[in-house]
């Protein structure tokens, strides 16, 4: 199951909060990291900036450039609001990602995703990630300008939360565990050939079955046990490349594959969060923290290339 | 997610009834058509033929697998399988009714032999030395076999590869379901046969399918890409290392393979990837009992 290289630089840097301590010093830190990681600046000002990731090294052939936006804005009252829309800055989320100032954060960012988040046990709107997904060429059956699949997601529902919710810093979802969307689930962006949705803060979205999860292996049995069952005959961990699913249209549809993260694994073992693996000469970096198995879903952890 | 092929010849030969229509020339023909695989003849006659597999090239290297062909049967041709030293030799036999049409596809590591359609018992039997990665250390053998019966008179359908993905009940236990199956991890060898003795046992093999990370996911069809295009990922084959008690884990790859999420008809082609591959698995649509959907594609070129 091969990882999918995102042949850019990749920014693995923390921050201390001093220097984060407001949403623009925040919004300036991370515009500036995602630059170095190979992102554009598009417009904007400390505060609000406007970035566009990379074109898609494969779009070659189609003459797409497959991108998506990030657009921060120091408007809400405690956060910095992150919004994700497509590369041309069309179909903007309506629904902000929150992150809090004033914290040591870490990112690691591509020129395709970034993830930002607090390090150990994160807690509520210390964490948002999110970009353009690999798009498999067998999964392209045409030119198609309208085609991208950006995802992002952030572990908070409003610019005050303080609840826990499912994200990939606690767990391989971001929806419930059996696989709906609920009052645990954070706001969360899709968008899969120009047909985007947002998860709200709202109940309409309670029992859809569209909110974002990553694939993992499993028995082929009616109802396989949870990781880390699946692992091999060795009692070694198992790797799964980080295939993303979610709802094509909208939240009410059944997620499905969109495509795969860029320089990332799922594995079937347990780690806590911020662990260093050393896989095939290349570190990577325990993003999801200690998702125990729990006889609910499956545990495991995302891990993201550093070097 | 890539298929591991054998690098070999790939045979894809079908054979009518009349020239199969006893144990002895079923035998033959198994025997002929794994040697044009690249399998080698160790010993035996006509009925009796012993043939042993090439040695595994990638991964871990020099593992080989023997089967071991026996026509005293009333019905069946029995095949056992042994590792490639011939220690080890399965308990179970796997029986195969002559004197039907047959189809084998095979490669220097494994073959598949079954009858056109929807699964038979007595009619399909599979096997081989599975592709283990590297890093799995060096492990002396990893070796499967089933069948889609249990007795030289069986008549009951059972769940194999050419049935479901899975060599047990739905729920991965072993059951009245069960086909007679052998599997050897490291010199762990361990067979059922005619199940009853294994009641209950989460062992028995099964493919590896992939899942939304949820509680009891279903996978076909919500596993597909949003492209209602069928996800395809390689055949990951799980057992209990040590015995049926065991719950099955990842054992290693069949070669020249891919699992797909897409429930078709037996026989079906699919070309892609630089090869044309066929269903082995019948119409396997996810049901209450029927473990998770989808087909094993094997490459016949």
């Amino acid at each position: 199951m091969p990882l999918i290289s995102s042949y850019s630089q990749i920014i693995n840097r923390t921050v201390l909060s001093t220097a984060v301590s407001t949403k623009n010093l925040l919004s300036d830190w991370l515009s500036t990291a995602l630059q170095d990681a190979g992102w554009s600046l598009i417009s904007g000002s400390s505060g609000s900036w406007t970035l566009r990731c990379a074109p898609a090294a494969w779009t070659s052939t189609y003459a797409l450039d497959y991108t998506c936006r990030v657009i921060m804005s120091n408007l809400p009252v405690n956060c910095l609001g992150v919004k994700f829309a497509k590369g041309d800055g069309t179909q903007v989320a309506s629904e902000n990602l929150f992150l809090i100032p004033d914290r040591d954060y870490h990112i690691i960012a591509n020129k395709y995703q970034f993830f930002v988040f607090t390090q150990g046990a994160t807690r509520a709107r210390e964490f948002i990630c999110g970009g353009h997904l690999f798009k498999d060429p067998v999964f392209i059956p045409s030119s198609n300008a309208s085609q991208c699949a950006i995802w992002a997601q952030g572990n908070a529902n409003s610019d005050t939360d303080t609840g826990f919710r499912f994200s990939f810093r606690t767990d391989l979802i971001a929806c419930n565990s059996n696989g709906i969307l609920q009052s645990t689930t954070p706001i969360q962006y899709c968008n899969y050939d120009s047909t985007p949705w947002t998860v709200p803060a709202s109940a309409s979205i309670i029992g859809t079955p569209g909110g974002q999860r990553l694939v993992v292996l499993a028995s082929a049995v009616q109802n396989p046990p949870i990781a880390p069952l699946a692992d091999t005959i060795l009692d070694d961990r198992t790797y799964c490349d980080g295939r993303l699913m979610f709802g094509a249209t909208s939240y009410s549809d059944p997620a499905k594959i969109a495509g795969q993260i860029f320089d990332c694994y799922v594995t079937s073992e347990v780690l806590p969060g911020d662990t260093l693996l050393n896989i095939g000469g290349r570190t990577f970096y325990a993003l999801t923290n200690n998702s125990a198995p729990t006889n609910t879903h499956f545990a495991g952890t995302l891990l993201l290339a550093v070097t | 997610m890539p298929a591991v092929y054998s690098g070999g010849t790939i045979i894809n030969a079908t054979e009518v009834a009349a020239n199969i229509s006893t144990k002895n020339a079923l035998s033959d023909w198994i025997k002929d058509q794994l040697v044009l695989a690249g399998w080698s003849v160790v010993s035996g006659s006509s009925g009796s033929w012993v043939v042993q597999s090439a040695a595994t090239h990638v991964g871990v290297t020099g593992l080989s697998c023997r089967i071991v062909m026996n026509n005293a049967a009333t019905n069946c041709l029995r095949i056992y399988f042994a590792r490639g030293s011939g220690v080890d030799q399965s308990a179970a036999p796997l029986y195969l009714l002559p004197n039907v049409d047959y189809r084998i596809v095979a490669n220097r590591y494994q073959f598949f032999v079954f009858s056109a359609g929807a699964a038979v018992p007595r009619q399909y039997i599979a096997g081989g030395q599975l592709y283990v990665p590297s890093y799995y250390g060096a492990p002396a053998c990893a070796i499967w076999a089933h069948s889609s019966g249990t007795t030289d008179t069986d008549v009951s359908a059972r769940h194999h590869f050419r049935s479901r993905l899975i060599a047990c009940n739905a729920n991965g236990i072993i059951s009245g379901l069960n086909p007679n199956s052998y599997q050897n991890y490291n010199g762990n060898p361990w067979s059922v046969d005619n199940q009853l003795a294994f009641d209950a046992t989460p062992g028995g093999q099964r493919l590896a399918v992939v899942s939304g990370a949820v509680a009891n996911p279903t996978v076909s069809p919500q596993i597909n890409t949003m492209t209602n295009y069928y996800f395809i990922y390689e055949p990951l084959m799980m057992w209990g290392l040590t015995g049926a008690n065991v719950q099955a884990k990842i054992a290693g790859q069949i070669w020249d393979a891919y699992v797909t999420s897409q429930s078709v008809a037996a026989d079906t082609l699919f070309t892609f990837d630089g090869h044309t591959f066929i269903a082995v698995t019948n119409n396997n649509t996810p049901a209450a009992d029927t473990g998770q959907g989808g087909t094993l594609l094997v490459a016949v070129s």
